[in-house]
């Protein structure tokens, strides 16, 4: 799952996913700019089939909050 | 924080001040950046105009415009409304601007969506929401899709923008279907 959370933070990002480290957030990977965190949050619920609560939203804000999030759905 | 009306992870929002005239407010909805997507957007804005725009909405009950401010510093770095609001038919429109371009980032954007479905659909007790925005705009479809709003209409080719007519897209979310996505049983 990690794994495939990457693979679609490197094609958003366009950036190599080896290059995205563990406590990556805005700020810390360039590209991560408002639009492209908000084409992330899209591309996740389409990838993983899923749809995020308001409050997952406003607490997605960096990797480790974003996989704990996407994991808590999946296979819901 | 000052006299918060709905409090945020980072941001709260709070009734507009008149001190807030003398603060970057006004100077928001002049800058082509930040105005290029509002359709009705092209005139400069003044003091003057923004002094007779906080007057009208002063006691309004058809329009609720809160300001947006960081919770740390209470920076005032933005403004969002719940307008043309019908009490009988229990319907509003939704808009925010981020003035301050440091904070148009999407996570503060997804805070302030967050903040104004819960006072219109909880404290207000609304029933159905419309966005209305350029086609062209490259965030607005992106928020609308995570908040579940559902494309209901299009007027096509309606505004100029940068010398192509585009078209204007109406968005809507009820608040079955906010309640809906917010519920896990």
């Amino acid at each position: 799952m990690k794994d495939r959370v990457l693979r679609i933070m490197s094609i958003v990002f366009e950036i190599d996913s080896n290059d995205i480290t563990e406590n990556a957030a805005p700020g810390v990977i360039e590209q991560w700019d408002s639009l492209r965190h908000l084409q992330l949050i899209v591309s996740l619920e389409e990838e993983f089939g899923i749809q995020f609560t308001d409050s997952e939203l406003v607490n997605m804000i960096d990797i480790p909050s974003i996989i704990e999030t996407v994991t808590k759905n999946e296979g819901k | 924080m000052i006299n918060p009306y709905a409090i945020g992870k980072t941001i709260y929002l709070r009734a507009p001040r008149k001190e807030d005239l003398e603060g970057n407010w006004y100077q928001w909805f002049s800058d082509p950046d930040t105005t290029q997507y509002l359709g009705d957007r092209y005139w400069p804005n003044t003091i003057e105009s923004q002094t007779q725009f906080y007057e009208s909405i002063i006691g309004s009950k058809d329009r609720l415009v809160l300001c947006i401010c960081l919770s740390k510093t209470d920076e005032h770095i933005g403004v969002c409304n719940l307008s043309s609001i019908s009490w009988i038919h229990r319907y509003a429109d939704i808009a925010f601007v981020i003035g301050e371009k440091k904070y148009q980032n999407g996570a503060i954007a997804v805070e302030v969506m967050t903040l104004l479905l819960q006072i219109a659909f909880e404290r207000l007790n609304l029933l159905n929401l419309k966005s209305v925005h350029l086609a062209v705009h490259p965030a607005t479809p992106l928020i609308e899709k995570l908040f579940g709003f559902k494309e209901c209409g299009r007027i096509e080719n309606i505004y100029n923008y940068k010398g192509k007519y585009v078209d204007s897209i109406i968005a809507q979310l009820s608040k079955e279907q906010w309640l809906k996505r917010n519920s896990r049983f």
